[in-house]
């Protein structure tokens, strides 16, 4: 969370590439295909890894990033140069999310990939199966926040996004962040707190740590 | 129990990063006197820490992909 994961700025250098100039951004917004294909290759790595972050290996992340990719690219003339470019990619990112949570019910479901756990989880086979169980409940507790909580909850939660941060992605005021913020995780504490099989796995890990 | 909900609130604000020290202390005093409080923390952080190993396992995952791609190259 916030208090302990600051968004790290060194996030906003796309993997192994240079950022694009201002002359490429420029160009893009004009039309320039050679530089809308130079800013995309430069920031789909991020906008992947975003897309990803907010609604886990779900089927439909690889059509939300090209969603995204698609915003970018119809919006870039309006880039005005205020926030950093990545900050701006990140918003797009996050409306693009944010309505398919509000649209798409069900859909939005995060799946639990077992390679994933076997990557990120405990070495031991039997806590792997409950980490495996709990993160499918996981995935099932976020499906029952409304869309406008879930997307608070996984920007500060998952991203580690500040209270500013949350608010400057959403285009919200400061207390209508916090507000959000704390119905979420109210929510979300209700919803665990009901939910015996995440609730013990929750209660073993922070025991573990 | 208002003790409880602005507990409630500075532990919220410690997780958005708003939170000064001495509402840090008043929230760790109120979290060791308070099971209640103390586990209602424990959960919301406890599924913000799951959710953010998946969510690095996928990371790793995607990097040693891009690594095997370029590998290939």
């Amino acid at each position: 969370m916030a208090e302990d994961r600051r968004h790290d700025a060194s996030e906003a250098a796309p993997l192994g590439r240079a950022a694009p100039s201002s002359e490429v951004v420029r160009r893009a917004a004009t039309g320039d295909r050679a530089a809308q294909e130079a800013l995309l290759v430069a920031h789909l790595g991020r906008i992947r890894r975003r897309v990803r972050r907010l609604v886990g290996a779900s089927g439909e992340a690889d059509d939300l990033v090209q969603q995204a990719c698609v915003e970018l690219l119809r919006s870039i003339a309006r880039y005005r140069g205020d926030a950093s470019l990545e900050l701006w990619i990140d918003r797009i990112t996050t409306h693009v999310v944010y309505k398919f949570f509000r649209t798409s019910g069900r859909r939005a479901r995060r799946v639990t990939v077992a390679e994933d756990v076997d990557r990120a989880g405990p070495e031991d086979a039997e806590r792997r199966l409950e980490w495996r169980e709990g993160l499918d409940a996981a995935g099932e507790l976020l499906d029952r926040l409304r869309p406008e909580r879930r997307i608070v909850f996984l920007l500060v939660a998952v991203e580690g996004r500040s209270l500013a941060e949350t608010a400057a992605m959403l285009d919200l005021s400061l207390p209508a962040a916090k507000s959000r913020y704390l119905r979420a995780r109210h929510d979300v504490d209700r919803l665990v707190a009901c939910t015996p099989r995440l609730a013990t796995l929750l209660e073993r890990e922070e025991a573990r740590r | 129990m208002s003790d409880c909900r602005h507990a409630r609130r500075l532990a919220a604000d410690a997780e958005l990063g708003t939170l000064d020290e001495a509402d840090r202390l008043r929230l760790e005093l109120h979290l060791e006197g308070c099971p209640a409080c103390a586990a209602e923390t424990g959960r919301v952080r406890g599924l913000a820490a799951l959710l953010r190993a998946q969510a690095d396992a996928q990371d790793a995952a995607d990097a040693d992909d891009a690594r095997s791609a370029r590998a290939l190259a």
